[in-house]
């Protein structure tokens, strides 16, 4: 009998011990940043998450933080009963969504390129290269993050007040919150230079392209750093470094204006969303394939509000990138852009085309005076067009600079329409928005007031919104 | 059977009073009013109806020397109160023990259910027809349903109830087998294998509408299996005056589950239902998920004399969702008692037979992480939705999910109890009572931190709370001869209080409208001071954060917000009486709570006319300000909260009167309801011997038959995220109970 009280007490122990590796079941589709950084396929997967996050900080799921460029300006046309029109008035409440949405996804972004940078070069464990590749790319992705949040909530940034507020400069991942160590909004000028630094360091580490010409678009390169570097210094009003931005981009001759029907495609086509040497970086949602789960832009305004008749007018008879732009919708007095018609919202998005790096040069010549330089420029981007003849320009068309200038503006609206631009083009021109009489204090967007509040007056609300 | 109905609907406009209202409102805002029309439809009582419910079940019990059995088999139909939906379930139970020898015996219980729940849209369906246009037609004059053209996506909830389908099926067979053996008569092991099988079935579908071709449907297929094995050894001895008796035990529990979820849109016809007919259709999810847990415990339980008692529990849990290196978590706890009424000085007492002090303490603790991975960073591959996953360039991409929280410390929790059971006066009255103090310490909740940091909140050690109250239960027999009367009655009362945060106030505003704060119960509802209408204005007055009364919206500064009390009622509990005379059986419950507060988002979205829905109103709205010295609660259509800017050739209206983050909804929630009354009669021994049945009982019942309450929302009972604690006093469109009459007859063989 005594026996048998030694049956259950084995069994206790044998139990306990074949459970504890019964308890290893790790979770599956989810890694932890060491085991992330180490391998090279794994981190490429956290770097496409960044490009994909850059998508959503842009807008996407009705976002407008892309296509409020636009739509304050007459590009676009809101009915006035639009609950965004509180952005093309400037009436903009101290909790809207746009400042949310923005501030938080652009952020959102900037801390895993902050990861990248810190962890990569202490964890990583594959090859050199496709290490300095990653940190040049989350470089880049920094950069171009701050400078979005610079055009959005600098106050001045695009005027020349390089001492008004910008954004927090957070260089590091997030790692535990030290509620004494808040940072507050850096200066613009801060902002900038930190954006160049990184873009200059990217420009040394990014490659001149990746494996497939689809992803040498879709992700940073060199040239893309080069062109970014333009437009920001076109921004600042310093205009002998656009020009050599813009050179080094000319001189590599990897990019070129493409025929307009090949950089915005109809849709139908089997080509539909392939890339042209015409891009030079953009968001890239085609590839995906399939239906609208696998990511979608679904940039507010785009598909769903109508493009500015009076708009459509300043094309020349003749002009293609009015077909290209415009589609008139069926059965409704509505005109649409084609850059973004996709049913299944897989347009790519556009951020740097060969054809900007072209005007910006024309621009940053044209400061200096008339001169038949920028004017070529110009007719370049005019021929592509399908303009000829009385439609181009001629240098004796200009006896100021300011003519020049304007024709290049205009220009810049009529190529760029509906990709996000024309409202800072705008700003840092000093012409006002459709709206003339918001204040110049409220050009910006007010940050997010939760940021006020949660560091208790830390961080400082833009003065128009005070 | 019984039959039910809401126990209240909301008290909306007929058409007449709403185009009324509609009419004067856009006609003040811009001289514009509602196209004329003389539709009229009442939604809510187009979508409910009386409902029946029919509960079969059947039960037998027997026994020889060595084995025993039960045998149960039940049904019940339930139709809910909006048409269209209704809830089966079929269940059958079978038990058996058979004693093999005197120390060894088995047995097996194994139960089956299916369930046909047919009622998952009866909730959105309720608040579409508490919210739709009294104006709007059910069918378009050409027969098919019509809908809204100002609304993104409109659903006709009639053809949603009617011809939407949204059901589940389930399975689920739960089974066991055990075994004991007795290798001393002090000494039992027992083992057990059990499994649980689940097996689901959902499918919902929309039926085409005008802006939906075809209909979209999708279908979701689990099934669970989880495997069970416990092994316990108890021991029981008695020594002289000493009492032992100890459990040691383990337990390991694991479980796969397999999910796969299809969808599919665009069908030839809305008499199509399988998905492979769709006219594209694809895979969402195809998922198989594990986990296990594994633990052991021991309890030992000492007495001296039956007079003195102790006691000492241990339980280590280990479960695979546990980071590695903090995997197992074991916490005791203590406990005393002592039978008073076993001591010389009570044991004759007339007054007291019984009375048991006892105390105890215990210990508890989360390390907050709730995953395999701790507090590190953690990178996911992410559902966009649908199931399906986010792509760049055509692949995967990881997305930063969890941030690395190094700083995260346990959570703690200390826990005192002491309470005393007594039986006084023959034993004709019963109290237990019990106090309790809970102290958490380093409480983990997530907070918000500024989003430059690349995250909007994060899990916290916020601080310390506690909780304290009492719970008495008093059983009293106040006749007890041929008639019989008893009463019972359960009191409760807990208060909480923030101790000590780590944070700011202004970090921890949870949703917007309720904060913790320190020295105070949480959570805090956080809201503008609405402080009624002008009567000589219309205008709203607001209570700014000086105790300045304004006429403006108080929003621009959120410091004007103040904190209003927590939801949790002073005091609550339930008075249950029983009569009963000769098989005559009168019962009656009633359950009250006081003091509680609700937020009535039900009232706020049916004053809220701003939307481009033109939603329906709450009939309150009709007595909005219309002269100079009229006394109201609702302000003037347009008025001074109510922001108008021009825009263009159009207005803009920015409404601050009818947001839940003002107090202008928050309301005193205290009720008494008598929740059940019954009456029975019992069929008393010689008749029932004659027709060979052992009991015979037939009943009528009544539940939620009155309310007495001020809450003006149609349930003061309601809470629309259901138990969570931090969520609780909101009614948002939350469906009310159902008032029931029912018949029953019960039968014991």
């Amino acid at each position: 009998m005594k026996k048998i009280f030694i049956i259950p007490v084995l069994f206790l122990l044998m139990t306990f011990q074949s459970c504890d590796s019964e308890l290893d079941i790790a979770p599956e589709n989810v890694l932890i940043e060491d085991k992330v950084f180490e391998e090279a396929g794994s981190a490429e997967l956290a770097m496409a998450g960044l490009y994909h996050k850059l998508i959503e900080a842009n807008g996407s799921n009705w976002g407008l933080a892309y296509s409020i460029g636009d739509i304050t300006t007459d590009i676009m046309d809101l009915p006035a009963s639009n609950s965004n029109m509180i952005y093309v008035t400037g009436n903009i409440p101290l909790d809207n969504e746009l400042s949310k949405q923005a501030w938080v996804n652009f952020y959102s972004v900037i801390n895993v390129a902050n990861v990248f940078i810190a962890r990569v070069p202490n964890i990583a464990k594959y090859d050199e290269s496709t290490k300095e590749k990653h940190i040049g790319e989350a470089k880049f992705i920094r950069a171009y993050s701050y400078l979005r949040l610079l055009q959005l909530f600098g106050n001045g940034a695009l005027t020349g007040n390089m001492d008004g507020m910008c954004v927090p400069l957070q260089l590091d991942p997030y790692d535990g919150l030290n509620i004494d160590n808040y940072i507050p909004r850096n200066t613009n000028g801060k902002v900038y230079a930190q954006i160049i630094s990184d873009l200059n360091d990217a420009v040394e580490l990014l490659p001149i392209e990746h494996e497939s010409y689809q992803f040498s678009v879709a992700r940073a390169t060199k040239d893309a750093a080069y062109a970014l570097l333009a437009r920001i210094y076109l921004y600042k009003k310093e205009y002998s470094k656009v020009i050599s931005m813009t050179d080094k981009v000319i001189d590599a001759g990897n990019h070129e204006l493409t025929d307009l029907g090949l950089v915005y495609r109809e849709v139908g086509d089997s080509q539909f969303g392939a890339f042209t040497k015409e891009h030079i970086w953009s968001l890239e949602l085609f590839g995906n394939g399939g239906n609208w789960q696998f990511g979608s832009n679904e940039l507010m305004s785009y598909e769903n509000l109508s493009i500015n008749t009076e708009f459509m007018k300043e094309y020349s008879d003749g002009d293609s990138r009015k077909d290209y732009l415009i589609y008139k919708v069926e059965g409704k007095e509505f005109y649409r852009t084609k850059k973004y018609s996709e049913p299944d919202k897989h347009d790519n998005v556009t951020i740097l085309r060969y054809s900007e790096v072209l005007l910006n040069k024309a621009e940053a010549l044209a400061i200096s005076g008339v001169n038949k330089k920028s004017v070529d420029l110009i007719n370049d981007v005019r021929e592509r067009a399908g303009l000829s003849g009385e439609d181009l320009y001629m240098i004796e068309d200009f006896t100021s600079k300011e003519q020049l200038l304007k024709a290049i503006w205009q220009e810049r609206k009529l190529e760029f329409a509906c990709e996000g631009m024309e409202r800072y083009d705008l700003i840092r021109t000093n012409r006002s928005l459709l709206d003339p009489n918001i204040p110049s204090n409220r050009l910006v967007l007010p940050i997010p007031q939760s940021e006020v509040i949660i560091t208790e007056g830390v961080l400082k609300q833009n003065v128009g919104y005070l | 059977m019984g039959m039910c109905s809401p126990l209240a609907l909301p008290s909306v406009l007929n058409a007449d009073e709403y185009r009324q209202v509609y009419n004067q409102y856009l006609g003040e805002l811009n001289g514009g009013s509602l196209a004329s029309g003389n539709t009229s439809t009442d939604w809510l009582k187009e979508v409910t109806r009386k409902a029946i419910s029919h509960n079969t079940s059947i039960g037998i019990s027997a026994g020889s020397e060595n084995s025993t059995y039960y045998l149960s088999l039940s049904n019940l139909k339930q139709e809910s109160y909006i048409i269209g939906n209704d809830f089966e379930r079929s269940s059958a139970r079978l038990n058996f023990l058979y004693n093999a020898q005197e120390s060894i015996s088995f047995g097996t219980n194994i139960s089956a259910s299916f369930t046909n729940n047919n009622a998952l849209n009866a909730q959105s369906i309720y608040q579409s027809a508490v919210l739709r246009s009294p104006i709007e037609p059910i069918f378009d004059e050409d027969g098919s349903y019509h809908y809204n053209s100002i609304r993104m996506n409109d659903s006709n909830p009639i053809q949603v109830a009617n011809d939407d389908i949204n059901t589940l099926k389930d399975t689920r067979i739960i089974g066991n087998i055990f075994g004991e053996i007795k290798p001393f008569s002090w000494l039992t092991f027992k083992t057990e294998l059990g499994v649980d099988i689940l097996s689901s079935e959902s499918y919902s579908r929309q039926m085409k509408r005008d802006w939906l071709t075809g209909g979209s449907a999708r279908q979701t297929n689990t099934s669970n299996r989880k495997l069970v094995i416990n092994n316990t050894l108890t021991g029981a001895k008695v020594i002289g005056d000493h009492t032992i008796n100890g459990v040691i035990g383990q337990s390991f529990e694991t479980s796969r589950e397999n999910r796969v979820s299809i969808s599919g849109s665009n069908f030839s016809s809305d008499n199509v239902i399988s998905i492979s007919s769709a006219k594209s259709s694809k895979v969402n999810q195809a998922i198989v998920s594990k986990w296990a847990v594994f633990s052991t415990f021991i309890r030992m339980n000492y007495q001296y004399l039956g007079k003195y008692m102790a006691g000492v529990t241990y339980r280590l849990d280990g479960s695979s969702r546990f980071n590695k290196n903090s995997r197992y978590i074991g916490f005791p706890s203590f406990s005393l008692g002592w039978r008073a009424s076993e001591e010389n000085f009570l044991i004759d007492s007339e007054v007291i037979n019984d009375l048991k002090l006892r105390g105890s303490i215990g210990f508890t603790g989360t390390d907050g992480s709730g995953g395999y991975y701790g507090n590190q960073g953690v990178y996911e591959i992410v559902n966009a939705g649908g199931g399906d996953t986010y792509k760049y360039g055509g692949n995967d991409v990881y997305y930063l999910t969890k941030a690395n929280n190094p700083n995260l410390k346990w959570e703690k929790t200390k826990s005192y109890d002491i309470g005393f059971d007594a039986e006084i006066f023959n034993h004709r009255i019963k109290v237990n009572f019990d106090y309790y103090y809970k102290k958490i310490e380093n409480m983990i909740t997530s907070v918000n931190i500024p989003a430059y940091r690349g995250f909007t909140s994060i899990s916290r050690n916020f601080g310390d709370m506690q909780n304290s109250g009492f719970e008495l239960q008093i059983y009293s027999e106040n006749i007890k001869k041929e008639f019989l009367w008893t009463t019972n009655l359960n009191l409760a009362r807990n208060t909480n209080e923030v101790l000590r945060l780590n944070i700011s106030d202004s970090a921890n505003e949870a949703n917007g409208s309720s904060i913790y704060v320190e020295g105070k119960d949480a959570p805090q509802f956080y809201l503008y001071d609405w402080r009624g209408v002008d009567a000589m204005t219309g205008n709203p007055i607001w209570s700014n954060a000086d105790g300045s009364e304004v006429q403006t919206p108080p929003h621009s500064d959120s410091d004007n917000k103040k904190a209003f009390g927590s939801y949790f009622p002073e005091i609550y509990g339930g008075l249950t009486n029983n009569f009963n005379y000769k098989g005559f059986e009168l019962s009656s419950f009633f359950a009250f709570s006081y003091g509680g507060h609700m937020l009535n988002g039900t009232k706020a979205q049916l004053m809220n006319y701003f939307t481009n829905d033109r939603n329906n109103l709450h009939t309150d709205i009709l007595n909005n300000w219309k002269i100079s010295g009229h006394q109201t609660d609702v302000p003037k259509l347009i008025n001074g909260s109510v922001e108008v800017r021009n825009v263009g050739g159009s207005k803009s209206v920015t409404d601050y009167t009818s947001g839940l983050n003002s107090s202008r909804f928050l309301e005193d929630n205290s009720y008494l309801r008598l929740k059940t009354l019954t009456f029975s009669y019992s069929i008393s021994g010689s008749l029932l011997k004659r027709i060979k049945v052992r009991r015979l009982r037939v009943y009528a019942q009544a539940t939620n038959l009155f309310t007495i309450t001020k809450y003006s929302g149609v349930d003061p009972e309601v809470s629309a995220f259901g138990s969570q604690a931090v969520m609780g006093g909101y009614d948002l469109l939350t469906m009310p109970q159902v008032r029931s009459y029912q018949l029953g007859v019960n039968i014991g063989l």
